[in-house]
């Protein structure tokens, strides 16, 4: 045998041992002309089963339904408004799409999300509950875009009804500015 | 004397022919008047006290007298001291007599003397079966005064207000009240329950909005009955704004798909129309021109502004161009009174002002010139307008007399109003 042939196998055994490592990832039966397609949906099929694997730990780690609820609640975060505003900035969008990542995990995705609009004390009326709502909506829209099912999120306005803060200053109305997600069974 | 008080509420009355003008400067001459302690039996000193005082407020705020502060005694029937009070330029006085009945009811005597020649111009009797309700007891003798006179008529003050206020985070209860807030009682408790809205004149009944259910939902109240119909309910909100004269259709916004519109709602098929279709926000409808079109609050130019259209569809029509923030009204005849955010600083000490304008004239009225001034609301002579003026966690009631260019606030002691109506 030649010396460049003993070298062409040499290569070929260290590049087919190479591609062994992944052999867990790919689906081997699928043909290769499809394989951009089929590896991914496989890909996902093996991600689904050690998500699942995964949950089934995380839930025996909680000894309630409310336990579980709470936990997740607790990683979800609240996003904020300018004055007058039902606009989602880039960096509250980020908390959403954070949110919606918690929302569709195993933990949260059997759970229905109450969305509460919330305003500042600058207003009583109809138009700071209609604000409230807006922002409310706003965030579901955006929840919507990142693969959250519309149907399990409800919308509701507090307006000015629930403050977080009580004082009279500009930080203080910041925080009572503000989409809350409710996780519910 | 009732020749020239007369004489002088016809005056009042041609000035007054135009809202929006502002009264600068005010010639005419108040006929000068002072309420006098004619005794009391069976009643605290206290509440007589309480009764009193409240007369002297109840006829300054008519804006038809020139009301004197001082305390004075007088016997009910002797007129041996009315020369000494004529002196000091007193020309009416009103005499009053407090007594509690044995079957509990709280009465009331009250006559209108002539200072000058001691004649007693009338004499009148009240009675109220509940004597919490004492304020009630001043505010008619103070009607019978205004009426002796024939004076734009003050019967909106036996009128009762209705509101929510909030208790803490999360949960308000709604109560009535005299527009004074002396008297109050909670009609409604528990959890959320805001924009309370008087359903007919009678103020037999009232809608609400609660936040305690799975959505927020309308209810109607009979206050004597205390039956609770379910009117709709709405994802996101649901409000009462207006109803018309009749009781029979109401202008309520809701959000069924999570969008707050305008619409009307028939009270007695229960069907309903969506009035406003913009995208952002339509809030506040009130009714207008017999009830054939509604003025509303929209956001449609960037901002909160004041708009109308017909209830039978076609274009809306901007009506107040002033302002940068409108963000409620209310409506009697030609008048708008609204509420505008002033000023660069949204948080700045002069926030929210109150104006009045005609839609038949370009004149806009400045009403108040500080602070947070909010939620106007008209009462049914159309010379008066309530709001609430918030100072700092406490809210007071506000009562502005138009054609007088007077104002007066009633503090509410605890709570924060959210929201009102008469």
């Amino acid at each position: 045998m030649k010396k460049s042939t003993l070298i062409f196998f040499a290569l070929a055994i260290v590049m087919f041992s190479g591609c062994s490592q992944k052999t867990p990832e790919i689906d081997t039966s699928a043909p290769i002309l499809d394989s951009g397609y089929s590896e991914p949906s496989t890909t996902i099929t093996n991600d689904d089963q050690i998500n699942q694997m995964s949950t089934m730990d995380e839930n025996a780690a909680f000894a309630t339904q409310d336990e579980r609820i709470n936990a997740v609640q607790n990683e979800v975060q609240t996003v904020y408004f300018a004055t007058d505003s039902y606009k989602l900035s880039d960096s509250e969008m980020t908390k959403i799409a954070q949110n919606a990542s918690i929302f569709n995990g195993e933990l949260a995705k059997d759970l229905y999300i109450k969305i509460e609009g919330n305003c500042d004390e600058w207003g009583t009326d109809e138009y700071n509950y209609a604000l409230g709502l807006k922002r409310a909506k706003s965030a579901k829209d955006s929840l919507v875009r990142s693969g959250v099912e519309e149907g399990r999120m409800s919308l509701t306005s507090f307006g000015e009804s629930k403050p977080i803060c009580t004082e009279h200053n500009a930080g203080c109305w910041q925080q009572n500015r503000r989409v809350d997600f409710i996780l519910l069974p | 004397m009732r020749n020239i008080v007369i004489l002088f509420i016809f005056a009042i009355n041609l000035i007054a022919f135009d809202s929006t003008i502002q009264i600068v400067k005010n010639l005419e001459k108040h006929p000068r008047l002072v309420v006098a302690d004619s005794g009391s039996s069976g009643v605290s000193e206290k509440i007589k006290r309480r009764l009193l005082k409240l007369l002297i407020g109840d006829l300054k705020v008519s804006a038809h007298f020139n009301v004197d502060n001082s305390y004075i005694k007088m016997d009910y029937v002797s007129n041996e001291e009315i020369a000494a009070v004529a002196k000091s330029g007193v020309e009416l006085i009103v005499k009053c007599k407090i007594e509690k009945h044995p079957s509990g009811k709280l009465l009331a005597s009250s006559k209108l003397v002539n200072a000058r020649n001691g004649d007693v111009l009338y004499e009148k009797f009240y009675s109220i079966s509940k004597p919490k309700r004492y304020p009630f007891l001043s505010h008619s003798v103070a009607i019978d005064v205004n009426d002796y006179f024939g004076a734009p008529p003050i019967s909106w003050m036996k009128k009762y207000i209705i509101f929510a206020r909030y208790t803490k985070a999360g949960e308000s209860e709604i109560l009535v009240s005299d527009y004074t807030l002396t008297f109050k009682k909670v009609i409604v408790s528990g959890g959320l329950n805001v924009f309370p809205k008087w359903a007919n004149a009678k103020q037999d009944s009232f809608y609400y909005t609660s936040y305690n259910g799975r959505q927020p939902t309308l209810y109607k109240v009979n206050i004597y009955s205390g039956q609770k119909t379910k009117v709709a309910s709405s994802s996101g909100m649901i409000v009462c704004s207006d109803v018309s004269k009749d009781g029979s259709k109401l202008l309520v916004t809701m959000a069924p798909n999570d969008q707050p519109d305008i619409y009307l709602f028939n009270t007695q098929t229960g069907s309903k129309k969506r009035l406003t279709t913009y995208k952002g926000i339509d809030v506040s409808g009130n009714f207008v021109d017999n009830d054939q079109n509604i003025v509303f609050i929209s956001e449609r130019l960037g901002y909160p502004n004041v708009f109308s259209k017909s209830v039978n569809g076609g274009s809306v029509e901007q009506m107040i161009f002033h302002g940068k923030n409108n963000s409620s009204c209310s409506t009697h005849g030609k008048y708008i009174v609204y509420s505008s955010r002033e000023g660069q600083n949204s948080f700045g000490k002069n926030t929210f002002n109150l104006y009045l304008i005609s839609t038949q004239t370009d004149f806009i009225r400045k009403l108040t010139t500080s602070g947070k001034n909010m939620f106007p609301r008209f009462a049914d002579d159309g010379e008066t307008v309530v709001f609430i003026k918030y100072i700092g966690n406490k809210s007071a009631l506000g009562v502005l007399r138009l054609n007088a260019n007077k104002s007066f606030l009633f503090p509410l002691s605890a709570g924060k109003i959210q929201s009102i109506d008469w």
